[in-house]
């Protein structure tokens, strides 16, 4: 299954996000993203079933939090 | 032992904090720094505890929750990021060190709002005439640390946001006992906290809310796990003002400090305290000889007590007492300003501080212990 990584500039950024999704009822796990898919060095990232990022991109945008990017992983 | 200290800090803590600080230490690793599990379980603590802190504070972004050492870091932060080459601070006159020693060393003018103990009213009115000589940053200690004097928060955030003047309010000895609602003071810029009184973490932690996006400049740079590849400081809360590792068991101790004033409410801390400090001045009132600066409307004092007599030194006084298990500070408590403003700069005074886990027992032996002091050195 493909997983999305809504990529943000740092820990506090990615648990805002974590919380926000948790509260739409996405699960989501804390990570830190590879670097080649980082926007810049030392990020972290929640990941997520790609089936849930149409709906947990409305869900932050609703909630103006605007990750740095999102990117897809293939397991 | 009868711990009437709380204004330096509070040695009784619930046992939650304890436990969580006992915990972190053994589960917690550095905080936005790796990806392991005890490193995202220090990152969950502090944001939990950030979440706490704005819940108690009403405000909306939590990210705005700046974690300090104590409050003395937080105001210098808030100070140093506000005063610019052409500030005119005014502060009152119950201001303790931690905001009179920098604005000092940084040369910022500084008008002192004179105002009798107590007297609200009087500050406010030396609020507008300050106002009229230029002042054009506020910094307001919200509760003296010697008199437990409150000051007039509604009344003069009202004037100040008429004028768009910003406030830096000194929360140390209210955070925890009065309600603070920053959502509705709107001239607040800064509000400094230590988490170890009576917000109940431990030492080694306290809160700014930086609620001015002119709060710009931090006191340190330096790693904050976050955009490392650029050697500049972050520009994003929380961690432009976040260099170096967190205390993370000490805020994990003070979530659970935190979370027990949201369980028990302040306004029954607020309450509880009061009935405390109105027993202990009327005990101390009963020993003759004894001036007690006590506010006749009780809504003007809260947590703290001081006392003093002509015959007795009151290190003296205080060694005394501890002597007998009691523990009060005397002196001048780092806020000379304030001892200048009551009159008692030359004798300094006892002060005696009171906590959610003091009883009335413990005021009633106070009581006792104080008089029998009195008696034998008379």
């Amino acid at each position: 299954m493909h997983k999305a990584l809504i990529v943000c500039r740092s820990q506090t950024e990615a648990f805002a996000a974590y919380r926000l999704l948790e509260g739409a009822g996405i699960r989501g796990a804390m990570t830190r993203p590879p670097r080649q898919d980082r926007t810049s060095s030392c990020s972290y990232a929640v990941r997520i079933d790609c089936s849930e990022l149409d709906a947990a991109q409305r869900r932050l945008q609703e909630k103006n939090f605007v990750p740095c990017k999102v990117h897809i992983l293939e397991d | 032992m009868i711990y009437f200290d709380n204004a330096a800090t509070t040695l009784v803590k619930p046992k939650q904090v304890y436990w969580a600080v006992s915990a972190a230490m053994r589960t917690a690793a550095g905080a936005g720094r790796s990806g392991h599990r005890p490193a995202m379980h220090a990152g969950q603590l502090i944001y939990d505890c950030r979440e706490a802190v704005a819940r108690l504070f009403r405000l909306d972004d939590c990210t705005r929750v700046i974690f300090t050492y104590n409050a003395t870091y937080a105001l210098n932060l808030a100070i140093h990021a506000l005063c610019r080459t052409d500030t005119c601070a005014a502060v009152t006159g119950y201001e303790h060190n931690s905001v009179v020693r920098p604005l000092t060393e940084r040369g910022t003018e500084y008008i002192v709002l004179e105002s009798p103990l107590f007297d609200g009213a009087a500050m406010v009115t030396a609020a507008e005439k300050a106002i009229g000589l230029g002042a054009n940053l506020f910094i307001v200690n919200h509760v003296s640390n010697v008199f437990g004097a409150v000051a007039p928060l509604a009344a003069l955030d009202a004037l100040l946001t008429a004028h768009g003047i910003p406030m830096i309010l000194d929360a140390s000895q209210s955070a925890g006992i009065l309600d603070i609602d920053v959502s509705r003071y709107t001239s607040l810029a800064a509000v400094c906290m230590p988490g170890h009184k009576a917000l109940y973490g431990p030492q080694g932690t306290g809160v700014l809310l930086a609620l001015s996006d002119e709060l710009r400049a931090p006191l340190l740079q330096g790693g904050t796990g976050s955009v490392s590849s650029d050697i500049r400081q972050p520009d994003f809360l929380p961690d432009r003002f976040e260099s170096g590792t967190l205390n993370a068991p000490g805020i994990a101790g003070l979530a659970e400090g935190v979370r027990f004033i949201l369980r028990v409410e302040q306004d029954t801390i607020l309450r509880r305290e009061r009935k405390l400090l109105h027993a202990l001045a009327q005990g101390l009132r009963g020993v003759p000889g004894t001036e007690v600066f006590a506010a006749d409307d009780e809504r003007a004092q809260c947590g703290v007590l001081s006392f003093r007599r002509a015959d007795f030194a009151c290190e003296g006084l205080a060694e005394a007492l501890a002597a007998r298990g009691i523990c009060v500070r005397a002196g001048l408590h780092c806020s000379p300003l304030a001892h200048r403003s009551a009159g008692t700069l030359a004798s300094g005074t006892v002060r005696a501080s009171v906590g959610y886990f003091n009883t009335m027992g413990e005021v009633e032996r106070f009581t006792q212990e104080y008089a029998d002091i009195v008696k034998k050195k008379l």
